[in-house]
């Protein structure tokens, strides 16, 4: 070919190529265009978000919401990814363990200012907007509440009575570990108990612990999760572990654990409330399962923890009133009413609480009532630090597996945990609180 | 005649392990396809029920239509038809270049061309992000094309190369004593006898597209443009996994694939084996 004809086909594919570029897509119009990253699109939940995000669009006309679902498990890594290159949305949904982390970046904006202006903010249940407060070190709001969660024990209520136990609502953690080991039954392929082992499985048993211990995490700026007690509790809970539980549970994360219990494995699961939809369309019949809260501490307390799930806006947008407004769209009663029957979950509006489904749910009463018990604290889990969730993900969720295969001991797996936590709450103090 | 214990030692040496194998590789294809067709409620009850009875079409509609599998298979197959006839056109030429010709560097440049699959994917993200950003290319399938068919011109240009140095130079210097230029004799001599490398090329390619879920994530921002590996993903939630409606968006995604292996088969062991016999 002579060289005049390949400078010709050279040319030709570089017009080619930069064609490709010149597609862009610029809004000329007056409505403001807003991007919704929606973390939870599985098909239970999207349909019920996105029938608000059109509901907002429908009932007004001045901004347009676009939403665009992200799988749960990789959102983050696309959030993460998005600040780096400065590409983030304007509004997300937010996991509670996600939000200190993009707060000590600046990612988030502050709420407080349009708050404190909006006429329905009593309609907030209290103990969650200081939920979401304490995730700043300087008590800013950077969500506003959706939804809240607890951990529950998930137990078989028929199972139960087959052993003649009917006191599981008062139970301590010793009559937990007698229900489990009375539950088991070889002859039948049943455990008592499924344990997650896989991914999550630092986060639960965290939980555990404190609900065992009744404590708070940190006394005295150094925390309490390796001390003896705790230990002793976590080896007689792993002593579990192949006997009472299957031994697939070494790598079982909330999908395994749910299988488990609701194809009849195992007769009881932790887990938050979250999971109530499975087991509803698993068991035909409602009696057949029932959440109990965490046992009574070994000091009497129940300690119970607070997981909030909400919506944020990113510090980048261009149109922080426009967003704000959606946010509150999203919370307002009728929607935040049938996104937590949906999910089975305690709504963050207050009103909500005067529905009936709210009422009439057995587990959310359950719950409701302990969180209102005299006996109730929280066990105030250290969401603040951002390093609590890589915590538990990259250094005690291995450890843990080694300590269920026997290669550590528990004593090794609870001291490995501390000295993170303590070293993270270091850091915190000395370079964002400024202690 | 047959010798004697014939049957019984084929049988125990011959169809023994190859049902054995066959086994454990269907096993996971037809439970899915058991569950595609089952209701949600009966994938998670006891007793296992291991024929889809009863049986419901339920999942595919749900996944097609709501859940919008039907626009992701659109968008992967444009994606992965373009990726595909990209990479085997350029990798042709590659190949060639590389089986043919002698130039100084030759050793270096083939190292460096494989060393390019030594890259994990999640290291180039964030600077292929900025790149494409900044050529207005975010949320925009030629994104996904250029990205596709670079990674994987490099593997499938040193396949090419072995199934081109299987041809005879004879051939071309044939054609080219009768008149044809390097170009037609490439056309008209090697190109043909090359089939069976194009399509294993291509078919080697194509999975590849067809899997890819990191750039597809991260380079598209709008739900209109998600890619079947995306819409896969995004069945399992937070605390649950619609089972039914994942094995029906499984099955829909294998489905080219599975067509298409089927269809060629015969070029692709062809084609595989020519490769390997000239390196």
């Amino acid at each position: 070919m002579s060289k005049f004809k390949v400078v010709v086909l050279m040319a030709a594919v570089l017009a080619f190529a930069l064609a490709f570029t010149a597609c862009g897509s610029d809004d000329e119009d007056d409505v403001i265009h807003l991007t919704y990253w929606v973390i939870n699109s599985d098909p239970l939940r999207l349909p019920v978000l996105s029938s608000h995000v059109h509901a907002f669009n429908a009932s007004q006309d001045r901004i347009f919401v676009e939403y665009v679902p992200l799988p749960q498990d990789d959102a983050l890594n696309r959030i993460n990814m998005a600040l780096s290159a400065n590409e983030e949305p304007d509004v997300t949904d937010l996991m509670h363990g996600w939000v200190a982390n993009l707060v000590l970046r600046d990612a988030l904006l502050q709420l407080d200012s349009r708050y404190d202006s909006w006429n329905a903010r009593t309609e907030m249940v209290p103990a969650l907007i200081s939920e979401i407060r304490n995730l700043d070190a300087h008590g800013g709001l950077y969500m506003l509440p959706a939804t809240s969660n607890t951990h529950t024990i998930w137990v078989r209520t028929d199972w139960l009575a087959e052993q003649g136990i009917t006191n599981q609502a008062t139970w301590t953690w010793d009559d937990f570990f007698h229900a489990v080991e009375a539950m088991t039954d070889p002859s039948q392929v049943r455990f008592g108990h499924t344990l997650r082992g896989g991914p999550g499985s630092a986060a639960t048993l965290f939980e555990m612990i404190f609900s065992y211990s009744g404590e708070n995490v940190f006394e005295n700026n150094v925390t309490t999760l390796n001390s003896p007690h705790n230990v002793a509790f976590i080896e007689r809970y792993f002593a579990l572990f192949g006997e009472h539980t299957p031994e697939g549970d070494l790598v079982a994360g909330h999908m395994e654990i749910t299988a488990n219990f609701t194809t009849g494995i195992a007769g009881s699961m932790i887990h938050n409330l979250g999971s109530y939809q499975n087991h509803a369309d698993a068991f035909d019949d409602y009696n057949a399962f029932e959440a109990i809260p965490m046992p009574l501490s070994r000091i009497g307390t129940r300690n119970l923890s607070t997981s909030v799930h909400g919506y944020s806006v990113f510090a980048s947008t261009e149109h922080p009133d426009a967003a704000f407004e959606f946010l509150t769209w999203m919370i307002n009663a009728e929607n935040n009413s049938e996104w937590n029957e949906t999910l089975g979950q305690l709504p963050s509006n207050i009103r909500v609480m005067e529905e009936a489904w709210f009422n009439e749910a057995e587990h959310i009463a359950t719950m409701t009532a302990a969180i209102n018990a005299p006996n109730a604290t929280s066990n105030g889990l250290p969401q603040f630090l951002p390093e609590f969730a890589s915590i538990n993900n990259t250094i005690a969720g291995p450890a843990i597996q080694e300590a269920l295969l026997g290669q550590i001991t528990v004593q090794e797996l609870l001291d490995l945990w501390a000295d993170a936590l303590n070293n993270a709450l270091d850091e915190y103090l000395t370079h964002v609180v400024g202690q | 005649m047959r010798p004697k214990f014939y049957w019984p030692k084929r049988v125990l040496m011959f169809y023994l392990p190859m049902i054995l194998i066959l086994t454990f590789i269907i096993f996971p294809l037809y439970w899915t396809v058991r569950t595609s067709l089952m209701h949600e409620r009966d994938i998670v009850s006891l007793p296992i029920r291991y024929l889809p009875i009863p049986a419901t079409f339920t999942n595919f509609i749900t996944a097609w239509d709501v859940v919008g599998f039907n626009m992701y298979f659109r968008n992967s197959l444009f994606v992965a038809v373009l990726s595909v006839t990209l990479v085997t056109f350029f990798s042709i030429f590659v190949g060639y270049s590389l089986s043919r010709f002698k130039f100084r560097g030759k050793n270096a440049f083939m190292f460096m061309m494989l060393a390019t699959q030594f890259l994990p994917a999640a290291m180039l993200i964030l600077p292929l992000f900025m790149i494409f950003r900044n050529l207005n290319l975010l949320n925009n399938h030629f994104s996904l094309v250029l990205i596709n068919t670079t990674m994987q011109l490099s593997f499938n240009s040193i396949l090419m190369r072995g199934f081109v140095s299987g041809i005879p130079i004879e051939l071309e210097e044939a054609a080219t004593i009768d008149g044809c230029s390097r170009i037609g004799a490439i056309f008209k001599t090697v190109i043909p006898l090359l089939i069976p490398g194009l399509v294993a090329t291509a078919a080697f390619s194509f999975v590849g597209v067809w899997n890819e879920f990191l750039y597809a994530f991260m380079f598209m921002t709008s739900r209109t443009n998600f890619t079947l590996p995306i819409g896969l993903r995004s069945v399992i939630g937070e605390y649950t996994a619609n089972h039914g409606i994942l094995a029906a968006g499984s099955m829909i995604a294998l489905v080219p694939a599975l067509l298409m292996f089927v269809y060629l088969q015969k070029y692709l062991i062809t084609g595989l084996a020519a490769g390997s016999v000239k390196g």
